[in-house]
């Protein structure tokens, strides 16, 4: 775009040089008369006087030293503006949906093998248990399915069998391996009046830990 | 004459991608970029130097804050492109073996490359004599003005103290010697 400049265009560039300009003026100067071929070379000249008076003009400068600069930064422009071609946009759409469903997918795929496991029978049942029913429609015919009484669906409850445990017996060498009681009693001697001094200090739930070692030694008493 | 908001303008727009507004702050600064950056390196290299320092504060912008002025920004870029030029060229010296990739310095030296004709350059004794004919030719109550301004640096309200006129007599002043030193220079220059 070559327009002439006006003398008001050509005094916002020098009041732009002095830092000399309003808002309004410096609206305009960006808007109507940088944007111009002629504005920008106006601009550069006024720059270049300055430089010229102030000793600060280089020996020798390219005309197209700013263009060249320009041509590399507008190509830096293109390489980025790449990742906003549609093609590349369209295919990383795509490869969003898929990496969704894919996730869909898995978490599902979990869910049911988790969900059977919790429902499979324990192998030292009954055989009769892991054999599923096999559901038929077909309401217009009267079909007669002779269910063993043994066979369960495999979605219902499971029926355990209920376990006794019984109650852990400790022993002196499941505790302290081959050592003898007399070591055991030491342990106790120490600690019994360091809980009956500090007992106080702390609370029930601080203190805890020994009170079980007290049972202990009861036990073994 | 406070902080200079055109050049605040300029950096914003530039940073949302506006080349051309980068393109007017290397229209504006090219000058003393060069001339600062010719202070270390040989003056046929300084131009390359320099450009390389406005491509690195292009790509750079995102992480120009605006805490300090755009120029004092660029000038440290330049003084530390130059730096490294000078370093990376001793370690070739020192290196004293001739490598293809010499020539390609620069990430971007296919684009930078110097293919400039004579008559491509502006020559600074010739723009310089033209300038300070053109100066010597004003009228004096313009060639004060300018002189005070430029060489000086006084501000509008200490020219106008110093000329006994009102500011809007020395704004125009200064605006009509700029105005006769173009009209000079410019088919040096296009």
């Amino acid at each position: 775009m070559k327009t002439e400049l006006s003398e008001k265009d050509l005094e916002l560039i020098s009041k732009s040089l002095d830092e000399d300009l309003s808002e309004f003026e410096r609206r305009r100067l960006n808007q109507n008369v940088l944007t111009t071929e002629e504005g920008e070379k106006a601009w550069m000249r006024y720059y270049a006087v300055s430089a010229v008076m102030n000793k600060q003009f280089p020996e020798n400068i390219d005309k197209d030293f700013s263009q060249k600069i320009l041509d590399v930064i507008n190509n830096d422009e293109y390489i980025e503006d790449d990742t906003n071609h549609p093609t590349i946009k369209r295919v990383g759409l795509h490869l969003k949906q898929v990496a969704g469903l894919a996730v869909a997918a898995s978490v599902a795929a979990v869910s049911i093998v988790t969900f059977q496991n919790f429902n499979q029978p324990s192998l030292t049942g009954s055989p009769e248990i892991i054999v599923s029913e096999q559901k038929t429609e077909a309401p217009n015919i009267p079909v007669q399915v002779n269910t063993p009484p043994a066979v369960k669906p495999r979605m219902s409850p499971i029926e355990v069998p209920q376990v006794e445990f019984a109650p852990a017996q400790l022993s002196s060498q499941d505790v302290l391996g081959e050592q003898p009681f007399a070591q055991e009693d030491s342990y106790s001697q120490e600690l019994d009046p360091y809980i009956q001094n500090h007992a106080g200090y702390g609370s029930e739930r601080t203190i805890s830990p020994y009170v079980d070692i007290i049972e202990l030694k009861d036990v073994q008493k | 004459m406070g902080e200079n908001n055109n050049d605040k303008e300029l950096v914003a727009r530039a940073k949302a991608g506006d080349t051309r507004a980068f393109d007017l702050l290397v229209k504006k600064y090219q000058y003393k970029v060069v001339n600062l950056v010719s202070r270390y390196v040989r003056s046929e290299e300084a131009q390359d130097v320099a450009q390389e320092a406005f491509i690195k504060a292009y790509r750079g912008l995102k992480n120009f804050r605006g805490d300090s002025a755009f120029y004092t920004w660029m000038y440290r870029i330049a003084v530390n492109s130059a730096k490294n030029y000078l370093l990376s060229a001793s370690r070739r010296q020192s290196d004293n073996q001739v490598d293809v990739d010499d020539a390609e310095y620069f990430d971007d030296a296919a684009l930078l490359r110097d293919n400039t004709t004579p008559d491509h350059v502006l020559q600074s004794s010739e723009l310089e004599t033209k300038v300070f004919d053109a100066i010597h030719g004003l009228p004096d109550d313009l060639k004060m003005a300018i002189t005070l301004r430029e060489l000086e640096g006084m501000s509008y309200e200490q020219i106008a103290d110093a000329m006994e006129c009102p500011i809007g007599t020395v704004r125009s002043r200064i605006f009509r010697a700029r105005e006769a030193i173009d009209k000079v220079i410019k088919p040096l220059m296009d």
